[in-house]
This record gives structure tokens, sequence and C-alpha cells, in this order.
């Protein structure tokens, strides 16, 4: 019988974090200093490529899916913009993304924190936050 | 919006659709939300101009590329305990096998211009004469034909890598690299298309540099395809000596990839020995005989009846 996704659980330890993810807090941490303390995805995959001077914007799967587990694991939470505020500036909404305190110090350590998480205990991982 | 960018664009969103589908409505929603405000976005923050638009069609499609696999994974962790599918690993190999005949023709297919410097302004000319349902249609064709090949790459490796883990990586991994070099050939195609109109649209000395620039486009479209080919003969030759190791079909069968490595061979020493030009014989002998081993061992793997059939399982476990 062939498990097909055991392996990852093995290969990882439920606490260490991704370089993506590391770059995701990074970048928001970075953004939140100088007075952004909210940011959307292609924001995010912007502010990676800038600050590490790469070519590539990251690839929608592998951000997005970070995004996902720093959520889940309360490192980050979201909320959906105001469709009034879309509407004015005539584009689909955003869904803004904010570093928490437990994301600040899961950057300072390079894991996530041994603290009771936000949202980290389901066994079953949900969408997160559902659309208005 | 370029036919480029609307393109790259509604082939991310189809493929959110598809990795997205049987989800609850909420996970569903918020994930080709969250894709459309990014397309949205990325469209906007990109520079203005004919060659900058055909760029960001290809970043979108490269972007989607790269995290197709973080999207299967993401997929597997929302599918909950466990995701079970029980299909016997010859069926899925004899169709990847006989799919393949059809994505290499397919792939094979994109670049069918005449490149010489001389002429080349009327294959411009023929190019930019297709109306535009064909032009989409082409560039439908090809670019499921890419993802095709990275989805048969999967399939081939989930379905024998217990069989022989090294050689179903190496046939996986050329299928991989056919596929993305497929999408890029298919994206660029586009491109050339839009240089075609361009070229039609334009006079004097504007037209003379958008004909240089959509050969130099073409020659890389060429050279794209070509490696795609290769690297799908690649996988091919891989496939072929995992299941004739594995007797999955007669041994017989080997006589055609050895055929075909030896005709490629022979060309090449015959190229270097006598200066003598054969491609084209060579390059049909080749490829022609590695299609029949991919049409009879298929239809092998597809229609024979076997008393030793294991059952593939996949079985997802959310962590």
């Amino acid at each position: 019988m062939e498990r097909f996704n055991d392996n990852r659980r093995v290969r990882r330890k439920p606490s260490a974090l991704l370089p993506i993810e590391l770059s995701i807090l990074a970048s928001a941490v970075e953004l939140a200093r100088v007075g952004t303390s909210e940011f959307y995805g292609y924001a995010m995959a912007r502010e990676i490529r800038d600050r590490q001077g790469a070519r590539q914007l990251t690839g929608h799967g592998t951000l997005y899916r970070a995004l996902d587990r720093l959520a889940k694991l309360g490192l980050i939470e979201s909320r959906w913009e105001d469709p009034g505020v879309a509407a004015l500036g005539d584009r689909p909404r955003r869904r803004l993304y904010r570093v928490t305190a437990i994301g600040e110090q899961a950057l300072a350590d390079g894991r996530v924190p041994d603290a009771p998480r936000a949202t980290g205990a389901k066994t079953k991982l949900d969408p997160g936050l559902a659309a208005p | 919006m370029m036919r480029t960018t609307l393109a790259a664009a509604g082939v991310t969103r189809w493929w959110t659709r598809c990795y997205t589908l049987g989800l609850s409505r909420d996970a569903r929603e918020l994930r080709r939300d969250e894709i459309e405000s990014d397309l949205w976005e990325h469209e906007r923050d990109a520079p203005r101009g004919v060659v900058s638009r055909a760029a960001f069609g290809l970043s979108v499609l490269s972007r989607l590329v790269r995290g197709m696999p973080a999207d299967v994974f993401w997929r597997f962790e929302m599918e909950g305990p466990k995701v079970e599918i029980n299909i016997p690993f010859e069926r899925i190999a004899g169709g990847l096998l006989l799919a393949m005949v059809a994505l290499m023709l397919i792939t094979g297919g994109i670049s069918g211009y005449d490149t010489s410097q001389e002429g080349f302004g009327d294959e411009l000319r023929r190019l930019a004469a297709l109306d535009s349902f064909e032009d989409n249609a082409n560039a439908a064709i090809r670019l499921i034909s890419g993802l095709g090949l990275i989805g048969a790459a999967a399939g081939f490796y989930v379905a024998l890598r217990e069989r022989g883990p090294v050689l179903a990586t190496i046939a996986a991994f050329g299928l991989v690299a056919a596929g993305v070099l497929a999408l890029a050939a298919a994206a660029l195609q586009m491109a050339f298309v839009e240089l075609a109109e361009e070229y039609v649209a334009s006079s004097g000395a504007h037209q003379e540099q958008v004909r240089v620039t959509a050969r130099g486009v073409a020659l890389v479209v060429q050279g794209t395809v070509g490696g795609a080919l290769m690297a799908i003969l690649a996988s091919g030759y891989a496939l072929a000596v995992l299941t004739v190791r594995e007797r999955l079909v007669p041994r017989r069968l080997i006589a055609l990839p050895v055929l075909s490595v030896a005709v490629f061979i022979g060309g090449g020493i015959y190229r270097a020995a006598a200066g003598g030009n054969a491609s084209w014989i060579v390059l049909m002998s080749g490829v022609g005989a590695m299609v029949l081993w991919l049409v009879i061992a298929g239809a092998w793997l597809l229609f024979t009846p076997s008393e030793k059939r294991a059952p593939v399982q996949i079985l997802s476990q959310a962590s």
C-alpha cells in the first residue's frame, strides 16, 4: 500500500517553518514597521521578490498554501476587504493579512512557538476565513 | 488585454477550478477569489507595451506552473483524513502511454513555420490571416498538452515508482521538463501571433524591426519544441526499459526503442563522419519507432487482461 503524503509528515516537524513561510513573516514584519500593517497576496509576492532581489514572483500555489498554513498556525490573521473599498477601486476584493504577536515570536525563534495556537489545534485544515 | 495575457489568466483560472473542484463552497470560492485578486493586481502592476505584455503572460504561466505542486498538496491537506483511488496500474500506464502519443504530436506540431530569412514575411502574413478563434483554439490545445504532460508525469510516477523508482523518476522528470517546455513554447507562440499581426499592421523600418523580432521568437519556439520532444523521447526510453524489465509488455517490443536509439546514433555518426545531412529521415525514423512502441505498449497494457493486477492506492493523510 502506498502512503502518498506520509513521507512529508516524517520529513517535516510540525513546529518547523519553511523558507517561504519565514520570508512571508519577515516581509510582513518589515511592512508593519514602515506603517503597512496589512498586506494582500500579490503585494507579498512582490515584496518577497524585491527583498530577495529575485527575478520571479513566488508561484501562486506556493504563496497561498504558505499563507494558509501560517493562518492555521495563528502566525498571521486575515480578513476580507470591505466590498465598498474594492468597488471604489474597480477591482476584486483583496484578502488582507496581518502578522500576529505569535507570528513575530515565530520569526524571532525561527520556529512555531510552543504556546497554544489560535487555530492550529485542528487536525483537518479548514479553508480559513469564509468570504462574507 | 492582449491574447497572451488573457490566455495565461484563463489557464490559471481553469487550473484553480480543477484543483478546488469538490471542496466546500467556502473553500472553493475563497481560493478562487484570492487568485482572481492576485491576477488583477499582477496585471495592473505589469508594464505596458507589446513585448512587456507578452512577458507578463509568461510570468503568470511561470507562477502557475511553479505553484502547481503546492496546489496539489494543498488540495490533499484540505481533503481531510484520506483519499483512496484504486485503479490497476497497468491500465493507468497504458492509458498514459497512448496519451503520450497525442501529446507528442500536439507538442511537435507547434513549430510548423519556415524560419528562413527569405519569405519569412509571407509566413507572418499567413499567420496573421488566421482568425482569432483558430488562434485561441490552437493556443488552448497546446496549453492543455503542456499541462497534460505534467499530469502524465505525476501519473507515471504514482503508477510505476514501486516497480522501478529510479526509472519512474527519470521518466517523470523528462515529462515534466517536456511539459514546462511545451507551455513555454505555447506562450511564445501566442506572442509570435501578436507579432505577426503587428507586422501586417505596420510598415517601413518598424515592420522590419518586428520581422526580425518575430523571427527570433520563431527560432526560440522551434528550439523549445525540439527540447520538449527530446525530453519526451528520453522519458519514453526510460519507460521502455522499465516496462520490459518488469515484464509488463513482451520483451521483443524493446526492439523498437533500441531501433530508435540506433537510428539517432547512426544519424549522428553519419553526419559527423560523412558530413551528410540526413536529419529529416533520421528524425522521422527515430521518432516513428518510438511512437510505434508507445502505441503497441500502451494498447498492450490497456487491453491485455492481467492476472497479477496490483492496485495503486493513493492514501493521503492530513497532517
